[in-house]
């Protein structure tokens, strides 16, 4: 008690608070409303320009994965963002369900991994533009063997580079901006990223 | 104002229904990954069929109102379709006979195939979340999984929470973009359009915040983060309903993948 | 922590006293405390009120009694506050939150679980409940709020003022001795305010709980008052005193300071210049000769509807006619739920009606004749923009822009000239101008969401005036402001008026009425009402009424038997 959040020991580190777990669920509530809000045209207009095109949208559906980490700084916020935002887009009726949890927990684990490289210590543009590649990476792992299986093989790197380029550009870059302006609103007093 | 669509409930009790949602994500399981490992349609078709059959009879949900939920999909089946015929890498194949040609586009019979593979799947994907996910409500999840595979109780719960706010971040949602209209923001062209989206996230994220530091400051308040171990007001167990369920799942799977034409 | 620790008061925990001593807090980033130097004692079973206006650390205090003050929200602590004994900076959360009970005031953001027996459950499962008292324990708390017969319905289906009975079934069930209210009817309509100071009358008297509650509707809360606490908008005591004899001094104080003071405690003493009691009593019996301006908003057999769950087609807003004119301001009751919202986004051409027709046109200006009536669903942003305004409930969610200043030009920015009604654009001086008449003027260059509640929503009202639309609606546009910030906001719409604008009200608040021309209510997505708020405050359109007619003044729970209602433990 009594004291201002002080520097971060490891074993604080690795305590989520409840305001660290329902801010990284909400958010992911929150994106999942935004996508489903969104969904509709973003995906017709996608799909109807083909696979290499859509690819270049996906990256929004990455957000979670980089967002959240970036807020709570806390181990596992990309791997549980990710997951509760599938939950949750299952839950508003994607249509996907079962098999977005499976890209989740390959996004989040993509974009987990990059920032227990780092030790969980890293939170600048660089680590947020790498930890993004990580989750497109796991996307389109998942994307080519279940949604583009029977492509050819140049189809398919083109599907892989755009869907990582569009995570690094959208949630990469992207991602990193909204966090810094979410800070600067004052939303973040409550996190090791607010301060 | 937008109105989230509301979940598919089950409308009477049935075998699916007192099963345990953790033994049904086992059971989905195998489907979606029979579904997922071949490009060889008959396997999607069959389970397509087996999905069918125990929506209808086992799923207590109310089967009018499916094929509505699915129709958003059809565009999305389609176009998967159609694109993984047309790029097929069997197209490139010349020992494969020209089953059609469209322009400069040659198809070939296995790229047809594995074209209606790709599209069958998405939808026995669908028909399997539907199976998994809708005899019980979130909560039986949770609890599912808390109680049956002792995922921590504060995440489950903690998402749980979250959830039950979704309808009103919808309700936000609209009111910025209400908001903002009304304010006379109109972004013409696609940097302005960006620019607008990006300030509507941004207010709904900090929206989201709000909520949600109010909403575990009240579960702390209840005692969330008080270390004991918490109790369960209502109890699952696994019961021989789930060993069936599994059992059944599996073999349709392996009947699926390996039963001969 | 180990199992044996887990030690539940399974019996009831016997209310304790309170004992603060020169008690400050301050949060983290912040450097001035939130409460500073807070000295008194109330003693076991009694009831304290307390008063003060925004910013004066009500919350802080309900928080810091909860104990998450100071365990889990980061600052720093000074003095002594006794709970019962325990030393609240010194005691584990776990042990306070056994013994104490916290409601918050946005139900939507304390309830956790989807359905109600499983909500009341959850704090009980925290606190490691074997499962047949946990039966039991829900089964008791939910007769006790009133609530029973409820435990299968979904939280979501819930009134507001049934979810904050839930809210108070949640913290009853664990048997806490000590029930902390914060603000727990703000969001509520008059008939879920009533159910909610019904239920609390009864566990007032009956003394089992040391009670805390932090009310602005002051005519219902006083009479359940055994003492006041009175704090300034720093957070400094000005008195502590039973709620019958508390000194002109400081209720003079308190007047000062902003915060709403309970009209007992005013009528001996002279009513402050500009107080909204008083003036609105003026508006009312004055009664301001209305020149029925021009005709600018219609709404004609609106009907609208949302999509289908089970059940079928939702219908909001069924035959709604109404029509306002300009200078005159109309309040918008009803219960929640009866298509007050529907109704302010119809008006503003947001949803299309199913069947019937909305229709708006601009001010017109002198010598000139009216523009024709128009479809505000037709119209693109930029026309609609200079004829309709919306003031949302919770200011934030209508921010555009990065800076206050920005804020208050963007709109204009926006409208520019096309439309003819003005072709300039505008500069930082009237912009400045703006925000200086608006008490936001050393605030220019702050961030609209860093901004106070009170300032907030004077920005939201701020935002509006360079471009004043020719009707504004607002939905509650004075949720959570003190005295002090409700005469602000009504202040400046009553320039805009005059001006000729036309203001539609939604609102819970009855105080309001009365600065109101006229009052339509609805009930049910019908408009069960249209006419003057004397004649809606004589007969109020609902039933039961009383409510509606004395919202502001009960104390006198009527047709409630406290002996009905199981006592506690007698199972």
């Amino acid at each position: 008690m009594n004291a201002f959040p002080a520097s971060r020991h490891s074993a604080e580190l690795f305590r989520w608070r409840t305001v660290d777990i329902v801010v990284v669920a909400l958010l992911a509530v929150a994106f999942g409303v935004v996508f489903w809000a969104w969904g509709t045209y973003v995906w017709a207009w996608g799909s109807f320009l083909g696979p290499q095109t859509e690819s270049l949208l996906t990256g929004v559906w990455l957000l979670p994965a980089v967002v959240c980490p970036l807020i709570v700084r806390r181990p596992g916020a990309a791997l549980f963002g990710e997951l509760v935002a599938a939950v949750v887009s299952a839950l508003l009726g994607s249509y996907w369900g079962l098999d977005t949890l499976l890209s989740g927990l390959l996004q989040g684990a993509g974009a987990e991994v990059v920032f227990f490289v780092t030790m969980y210590r890293a939170w600048n543009p660089a680590v947020a533009i790498l930890a993004a590649a990580g989750a497109g990476i796991g996307e389109a792992t998942h994307d080519l063997i279940v949604s583009y299986p029977g492509i050819d093989y140049a189809g398919r790197a083109a599907i892989g580079a755009a869907e990582i380029v569009s995570a690094i550009v959208v949630v990469g870059i992207g991602g990193w901006l909204l966090v810094r302006a979410l800070r600067q609103t004052g939303a973040l007093q409550t996190f090791p990223s607010g301060a | 104002m937008s109105v989230l669509p509301a979940p598919l409930a089950p409308t009477r009790p049935a075998f699916l229904t007192r099963t345990t949602p953790a033994a049904r994500l086992v059971a989905g399981t195998a489907w979606l990954v029979a579904a997922i490992v071949t490009l060889d349609p008959i396997v999607p078709a069959r389970l397509f069929l087996a999905a069918i059959v125990a929506l209808w009879l086992w799923s207590g949900l109310p089967l009018r109102r499916i094929p509505a939920r699915l129709a958003p999909l059809g565009f999305a089946i389609l176009s998967l379709t159609v694109f993984s015929i047309l790029l097929s890498s069997a197209n490139g194949d010349r020992s494969l006979a020209t089953m059609a040609q469209i322009g400069p586009a040659r198809i070939t019979g296995p790229a047809i195939s594995a074209g209606l593979a790709i599209g069958l799947r998405v939808v026995v994907i669908a028909l399997t979340t539907l199976l998994v996910f809708g005899p019980s409500d979130p909560t039986r999840m949770a609890d599912s999984l808390v109680q049956q595979w002792h995922v921590p109780d504060r995440f489950a719960y903690g998402t749980l929470a979250a959830l039950r706010v979704a309808p009103f971040m919808a309700g936000d949602w609209a009111t910025i973009g209400a908001a903002r209209r009304l304010r006379g923001l109109a972004p013409r062209g696609p940097v302005a359009r960006v620019r607008e989206a990006g300030g509507r996230l941004l207010v709904m994220l900090v929206s989201a915040i709000r909520r949600a530091e109010r909403l575990a400051l009240a579960m702390d308040a209840r005692g969330f983060d008080s270390g004991v171990r918490r109790t369960h007001f209502r109890e699952l167990r696994t019961n021989w309903r789930d060993w069936l369920t599994i059992v059944l799942s599996f073999a349709v799977a392996a009947a699926a993948l390996f039963v001969a034409r | 922590m180990t199992e044996a620790t887990t030690g539940r008061p399974l019996t009831a925990v016997s209310p304790p006293s309170i004992e603060a001593t020169d008690l400050s807090w301050t949060y983290a980033g912040r450097s001035r405390p939130a409460i500073e130097g807070l000295t008194f004692r109330l003693e076991a079973g009694r009831v304290l009120l307390v008063l003060g206006p925004s910013g004066s650390g009500k919350s802080t205090l309900a928080r810091a009694l909860a104990g998450l003050v100071p365990h889990v929200v980061p600052g720093r602590w000074q003095g002594g506050l006794r709970v019962g004994g325990l030393e609240v900076a010194e005691t584990p959360a776990r042990l306070l939150g056994e013994r104490i009970g916290l409601v918050f005031q946005d139900p939507d953001s304390q309830l956790v679980m989807s359905r109600v027996d499983d909500e009341v459950a959850f704090g009980l499962e925290n606190r490691a409940w074997p499962r047949p008292e946990m039966v039991s324990g829900v089964r008791e708390a939910l007769a006790q709020a009133g609530l029973s017969g409820f435990e299968q319905r979904s939280t979501v289906t819930l009134s507001g003022g049934e979810k904050q009975r839930l809210a108070i079934a949640d913290v009853l069930a664990a048997r806490p001795g000590l029930l902390v209210l914060d603000e727990p009817t703000a969001n509520l309509d008059p008939p879920g305010m009533y159910a909610v100071f019904e239920r609390l009358a009864i566990l007032a008297r009956r003394r089992e709980h040391t009670i805390v509650l932090i009310e602005h509707r002051l005519e219902a809360a006083l009479p359940l008052a055994d003492e006041v606490l009175l704090l300034d908008d720093e957070g400094h005591q000005l008195a502590f005193a039973p709620a019958g004899a508390v000194g002109r001094e400081a209720v003079e104080l308190l007047e000062r300071s902003g915060a709403w003071v309970p009209r007992a405690w005013r009528g001996a003493q002279p009513a402050a210049s500009g107080a909204v009691e008083p003036a609105v009593e003026r508006a009312a019996s004055g009664g301001r000769a209305i020149e029925a301006g021009a005709l600018l908003l219609e709404a004609a057999d609106v009907r609208v509807e949302y999509p289908a769950d089970e059940s079928g087609k939702r219908v909001a807003l069924d035959g709604v006619s109404v029509s306002v004119r300009a200078g005159e301001r109309v309040a918008l009751v009803g219960p929640n739920g009866a298509g007050k919202s529907s109704l302010l986004f119809a008006m503003a051409g947001l949803l299309r009606p199913a069947d019937g027709t909305v229709r708006l046109r601009a001010l017109p200006r002198d010598g000139e004749a009216a523009e024709p009536m128009r479809d505000p669903s037709r119209l693109s942003a930029r026309e609609l923009a200079a004829r309709i305004g919306l003031v949302f409930q919770d200011p934030e969610l209508g921010f555009v822009a990065g800076t206050a200043r920005d804020e208050v030009s963007a709109s204009a920015r926006a409208i520019g000239g096309r439309d003819g009604t003005s072709a300039r654009a505008p500069d930082e001086q009237g912009t400045d101008g703006v925000l200086a008449s608006f008490g936001l003027g050393h605030l220019a260059t702050e961030i609209p969401f860093r901004l106070s509640q009170g300032e907030q929503r004077r920005l939201s009202l701020a935002a509006l005036a360079l471009r004043p639309p020719a009707v504004l609606l607002l939905d509650e546009p004075t949720f959570g402001l003190d005295r002090r910030g409700t005469e602000a906001v009504l202040a400046l719409l009553d320039e805009r008026r005059t001006a000729g604008q036309a203001q539609v009200l939604a609102t819970h608040d009855p105080r309001l009425l009365p600065a109101c021309d006229r009052v339509v209510a609805l009930d049910r997505g019908r408009v069960v009402f249209d006419g003057s708020p004397d004649a809606f405050l004589a007969a109020p359109p609902y039933a039961p009424a009383s409510p509606w007619r004395d919202g502001v003044a009960l104390g006198r729970p009527a047709g409630s038997d406290p002996a009905a209602i199981p006592r506690r433990g007698a199972r």
